[in-house]
């Protein structure tokens, strides 16, 4: 992983009329990950892949993409890759003629229009007009066309919409090896629990504001802990000590539930001290354990968090 | 980017034009029309020189076919006719990138949007002209088998001012062509939308123009579509062939300026 950011944008902004879309973005990519970038409806995903790619012009804000400055897109979009809504292809043209298209336009050598085609598995069909093509297969072919210049990064919006389990389970397949190849990737996607599988980074946004941006691991690792002691009657102390800790602590049958408050990590120096108070207190713990939460729950707090803050 | 560099949007759109439909209508069916315009034409012409009744339009005399240009007096008259083909192909071939979402792939293949744009158009051009020139040639072939059934003398027709005379129909052809081709374009453009850039297109340069030029005497001397006609027909009473190449030039530069600014600055949204 490289020290410089693949994609940075500075307090990146984009007003229709009164309407701010896309609302002083700050965001930070680092190299070879596959980045989720999730958001409700009309959150401003979809706009700033369009500024990312020379689309739609910024009102306000810098932003640099592989090192160039986002006014000079044919400076950097040779080397990225990008499938923005639905795939668009000549609909009388065939999959290899219209990859042929794409790569003449860009400069790409003919044979690597094959091997995108294989690695999407459709070169037994690639000679067949695109209209005839599976929502599937169209979806492939743009991830096909996507990864013709696979040398820095790659962009797309929902990429398994409309597809079947199995065509799913293939394109977060085709995501990853896109990105072991070394791009990075981003991907826009509502569903969340998609992302969570194929993506090793996120970033959040919500009206046009980034929310939060990192890793996949840091926001869903340990973010609450299970306590569990050898008498049932010691429950109410052990929340109670928990709960002196700073811990927001709920009860949940047999176990306490505890969870740090907002802004603060889970870390192991937290679950030692309370080990050692637990233990200090005669209490015996049968289970000190971190459970993950799901991205749709972290997603659901964070979101509810950045709503309270605007609103205050 | 080298010099090959600047093709690349022409190669790309060469590769979109080969299709069946695309090359069916153009390679196939300005030909045909030339060919069942010169048929027309031949089988349609005066052996005598009677003035031709009132409210009729004077046809063809044989005579005239003898002459030099005769051979390729069919491919004139289908001129007009072939533009507007024309336009409905730029009209349709740019409105269709934005309505069918292929612009916005395409830019992120090749972001300059004005040599994009500029390579579509020339790629398109290209083409037309070579239909324009098979158009031309079938014309020719037709003139030949249809002179042999009505007896005309094909004799002029091999001379230098025959071949002047065809050069010279077939540049204006080209001409009135390009013009149509490029208003179509930049209808397209602004517009983004087949139907309705064909509504306003085949709307203003069929019927209204010519409704207009009845109500307005200078409808032919400014109107781009009567202009693009005059071209194509080698100048008219109200505007000869070198005004008309010029103020209709202009009018194109106007509207290619116009739909050229408007694709730079808009944000690709489709």
């Amino acid at each position: 992983m490289t020290s410089e950011p693949v994609v940075q944008t500075d307090r990146l902004t984009k007003a229709y009329g009164g309407r701010t879309v896309v609302d002083a973005l700050d965001l930070s990519l680092p190299a070879g990950v596959v980045a989720g970038f999730v958001g409700p409806n009309g959150a401003g995903k979809s706009t700033t892949l369009r500024m990312l790619l020379g689309l739609v012009r910024p009102t306000s804000g810098t932003g640099r993409v592989l090192g160039h400055d986002l006014s000079r897109p044919q400076d950097y979009l040779p080397d990225v890759g990008a499938l923005i809504e639905a795939p668009a292809f000549y609909p009388g043209l065939s999959g290899r003629a219209n990859l042929r298209v794409l790569a003449t336009l860009g400069g790409y050598p003919a044979a690597r229009v094959d091997a995108c085609l294989e690695r999407v598995s459709l070169a037994d069909r690639a000679d067949d007009a695109y209209k005839t093509y599976s929502l599937g297969m169209k979806r492939r072919l743009g991830i096909a066309a996507r990864s013709c210049p696979h040398r820095g990064c790659s962009c797309s919006t929902r990429p398994t919409n409309g597809l079947d389990p199995q065509g799913i389970r293939d394109m977060r397949g085709l995501l990853r090896s896109l990105a072991d190849g070394g791009p990075t990737v981003l991907v826009s996607s509502h569903l969340l629990g998609e992302v969570q599988q194929a993506c090793d980074w996120l970033v959040m946004v919500e009206s046009g504001r980034l929310v939060w941006s990192g890793h996949t691991a840091d926001l869903l690792t340990g973010s609450e802990v299970v306590l569990g002691c050898e008498h049932s009657r010691d429950l109410p102390r052990l929340e109670e000590l928990a709960a002196r800790q700073g811990l927001q602590v709920r009860p949940v049958r047999d176990r306490l539930h505890a969870v740090p408050p907002s802004g603060s990590a889970l870390t192991d120096a937290v679950l030692a001290r309370l080990n050692r108070t637990a233990s200090d207190a005669g209490i015996t713990l049968i289970e000190l354990r971190r459970e993950s939460s799901t991205l749709e729950e972290q997603y659901g707090a964070l979101l509810a968090d950045s709503v309270a803050g605007s609103l205050r | 980017m080298t010099g090959w560099g600047l093709l690349r949007p022409v190669r790309a759109q060469l590769l979109v034009l080969r299709r069946p439909t695309v090359l069916g209508s153009l390679l196939g069916l300005l030909p045909a029309l030339a060919v069942i315009a010169t048929t027309i034409a031949f089988l349609t012409a005066d052996r005598g020189a009677e003035p031709p009744a009132r409210g009729e339009r004077p046809a063809l005399l044989l005579s005239a076919l003898a002459l030099p240009d005769g051979m390729t007096a069919g491919f004139a008259a289908t001129s007009s006719l072939l533009g507007m083909l024309v336009l409905v192909l730029f009209l349709a071939t740019t409105a269709g990138e934005h309505s069918r979402g292929t612009l916005r792939v395409l830019l992120t293949r090749e972001p300059r949007r004005l040599r994009l744009l500029g390579g579509q158009v020339l790629a398109v051009l290209l083409v037309t002209w070579a239909a324009l020139a098979l158009a031309l040639g079938a014309s020719v072939v037709a003139a030949f088998v249809a002179a042999g059934l009505r007896d005309v003398p094909t004799e002029a027709w091999t001379s230098a001012d025959a071949l002047a005379a065809a050069g010279g129909d077939y540049l204006r052809a080209a001409g009135a062509a390009s013009g149509y081709g490029l208003l179509g374009a930049a209808i397209g453009t602004l517009v983004r939308s087949v139907p309705v850039g064909l509504g306003i297109g085949l709307a203003w340069f069929g019927p209204f123009e010519h409704l207009l030029e009845e109500a307005w005497s200078g409808a032919r001397r400014w109107f781009p579509g009567l202009l693009m006609e005059s071209v194509a027909a080698g100048g008219s009473a109200a505007s000869g062939l070198a005004r008309s190449a010029a103020v209709g030039g202009a009018v194109v530069g106007v509207m290619a300026l116009v739909a050229a600014i408007d694709l730079q600055r808009r944000d690709v949204l489709s």
